[in-house]
């Protein structure tokens, strides 16, 4: 196993506020993790830390054991791929060209280049979608179009901020199992924050529970998200069931 | 196909507008005698192509591209189809700069006074809004700075103008502040060029970062764009080019605003390529400007050219703005 991505002590401070803090972790190639926690909890925080938009104070992060400070801004984009929550293009690009931005120019130079971001758009189910602009996209295919552009920089690592938000029930599934397909095939790390616990526990190899900026369980997603813990960070009782062999996590009802 | 034809088809557009400018005036002669008289070495034809259609071809050209590639570069930046050059303060502070030459009479005294002393303000001003605007991490921050820098030039002007102390100084500011690249000798063009071709440079070489800012910020950041050099880099761009285009020409508005617009739908909206395209254009719109000033009315007082921009910019800018909020 190779570690990727590693969390160590690290704090960030936003506007007065300490919204991570002591997090250490240590993520290998590989696997799909799943980044769980209330809304307020810091996951959009911890990603944005992990892809270096935002510096911790404390602590550090490190990109297959060097420290992200010392890795020169122009192999970031093979290292590290990273989709925002937000989607907000203010000019309205094609599909195609939107995926190009993940190219190491930006753009279209060659067919092969074309190809990989023809490929990329494949991936997502959006190859139809390649002429159209962007901005004229619904929601969901914005957010699959987004996703594309992150496979298209075939980067070592990718870093999705709920990037289920927008879609709909099959296309859900699909990229999750596409997620954990280039997880497991392409060697990749990736780390998705989510809300659909039952998704994370089906189909995620780890989880990473924060809670009020602390990383406050990784591991096993059925054994994270256990009884005491749902109840403590979400207020949340939830079910187990049994289906088709697999134990299903089902949140039940709020505590009172 | 159309991508590959724009390049070729805008420089053609403007060396066929540069000859025109050179061809193109106040003299009784027709196209072909003017030419056969320059190259037969008439003295005063030729004084006439030098000192007089030359510069004015040359400052045109140079204050245009200056415009547009600083207007596409801002656009891009600021991700906001409305900003224009004289957001970063440039003109605002060259403006005063120059007025404050004319009103106490060093650009009387000594001719590239003007210039250098629009040079000045530009600078000091571009330093104040970037000094407002890097300690902030925000667009908005930005583009308030730029607003306040400039409110605060104008406020300065009209100050100057009040305290005007006869009508023909006042006069003289407001011709200048109407903005013209009429009556300017090569020297203010060999005075002007570096700093507008240094600005460009720097502006073109953004390329790249701007077009990954399509996204938005951060996914720029996590494309490893540094942001505050970006913003910098751009400032700085677009405060020489502009700075020095303004210190020359007076503040001429919309070839900015407009030049990255008519462009974008010909480069698929490529930031990178509209900075290139946006330099051809902002270079037609004012050759063309200009030429139309001389042939507009040949006879009675040139109209401004700052005022026909104005008057042409400002029915488009309208257009654009309802455009932005149709849903």
């Amino acid at each position: 196993m190779s570690l990727a991505l590693e969390f160590s002590s690290v704090g960030l401070r936003l506007g007065g506020r300490t919204v991570l803090r002591g997090i250490d972790w240590r993520g290998e190639a590989g696997r799909l993790v799943g980044l769980v926690g209330p809304n307020g909890a810091g996951k959009s925080m911890w990603l944005r830390v992990a892809a270096g938009v935002l510096g911790p104070q404390q602590g550090e992060v490190r990109w297959w054991g060097e420290p992200l400070a010392r890795v020169p801004r122009t192999r970031w984009p093979s290292l590290i791929a990273y989709c925002p929550q937000r989607f907000s293009l203010h000019l309205p690009l094609r599909a195609l060209d939107c995926v190009a931005l993940g190219l190491p120019a930006g753009r279209i130079r060659t067919p092969p280049e074309r190809e990989r971001c023809l490929a990329a758009l494949g991936k997502v189910d959006a190859a139809d979608l390649a002429e159209r602009p962007v901005t004229e996209l619904s929601g969901g295919q914005q957010q699959r179009v987004a996703l594309a552009r992150a496979f298209a920089q075939e980067a070592t690592m990718l870093l999705a901020d709920e990037p289920l938000a927008a879609l709909d029930p099959r296309h859900a599934l699909e990229t999750l199992a596409l997620l954990r397909r280039e997880a497991h095939e392409a060697g990749r790390l990736v780390v998705i924050a989510l809300h659909e616990l039952t998704l994370a526990a089906r189909f995620c190899d780890e989880v990473l529970l924060l809670h009020e900026g602390r990383c406050l369980a990784a591991g096993d997603p059925l054994e994270v998200l256990d009884e005491t813990r749902l109840r403590e960070v979400y207020g949340l009782r939830a079910r187990r069931l049994e289906v088709e062999g697999e134990t299903v996590l089902l949140p039940w009802a709020p505590t009172q | 196909m159309r991508e590959v034809l724009l390049a070729p088809a805008l420089l053609l557009l403007v060396v066929l507008l540069v000859l025109a400018s050179l061809t193109l005036g106040y003299l009784e002669l027709s196209p072909l005698a003017w030419w056969r008289g320059v190259w037969a070495g008439d003295p005063l034809l030729r004084l006439v192509l030098v000192e007089i259609r030359l510069p004015r071809t040359l400052l045109a050209l140079a204050v245009g591209a200056a415009l547009g590639v600083a207007g596409a570069a801002l656009q891009s930046l600021l991700r906001n189809p409305l900003a224009e050059p004289a957001l970063v303060g440039a003109t605002g502070g060259a403006s005063l700069g120059a007025v404050m030459a004319l009103y106490w009479g060093w650009a009387g005294a000594w001719s590239l006074a003007l210039p250098l002393s629009g040079f000045a303000g530009a600078a000091l001003v571009t330093t104040l809004v970037l000094l407002l605007a890097l300690r902030g991490t925000s667009t908005v921050g930005l583009i308030l700075a730029g607003v306040a820098a400039s409110s605060l030039s104008t406020a300065l002007v009209s100050l100057i103008l009040n305290a005007s102390p006869n009508p023909h100084a006042t006069m003289e500011i407001v011709h200048w502040l109407l903005g013209s690249v009429a009556d300017r000798s090569l020297q203010d063009v060999a005075l002007v060029l570096p700093p507008i071709a240094l600005g460009l440079a720097l502006l073109l070489r953004q390329g790249t970062a701007l077009r990954r800012l399509v996204l938005d910020e951060e996914a720029a950041a996590s494309l490893g764009v540094s942001l505050p050099r970006l913003r910098l880099a751009v400032l700085v761009g677009a405060a020489l080019a502009v700075g020095a285009a303004t210190a020359i020409a007076g503040s001429i508005g919309f070839v900015g605003l407009v030049a990255p617009h008519l462009v974008r739908p010909l480069v698929r909206h490529d930031p990178a390529r509209t900075l290139w395209a946006a330099m051809g254009a902002g270079a037609a719109l004012l050759l063309a400007a200009d030429l139309a000033v001389r042939l507009l009315n040949p006879h009675g007082a040139e109209l401004k050219l700052g005022v026909l921009t104005a008057l042409v910019g400002a029915p488009f800018f309208l257009w654009r703005v309802l455009a932005v909020r149709a849903p």
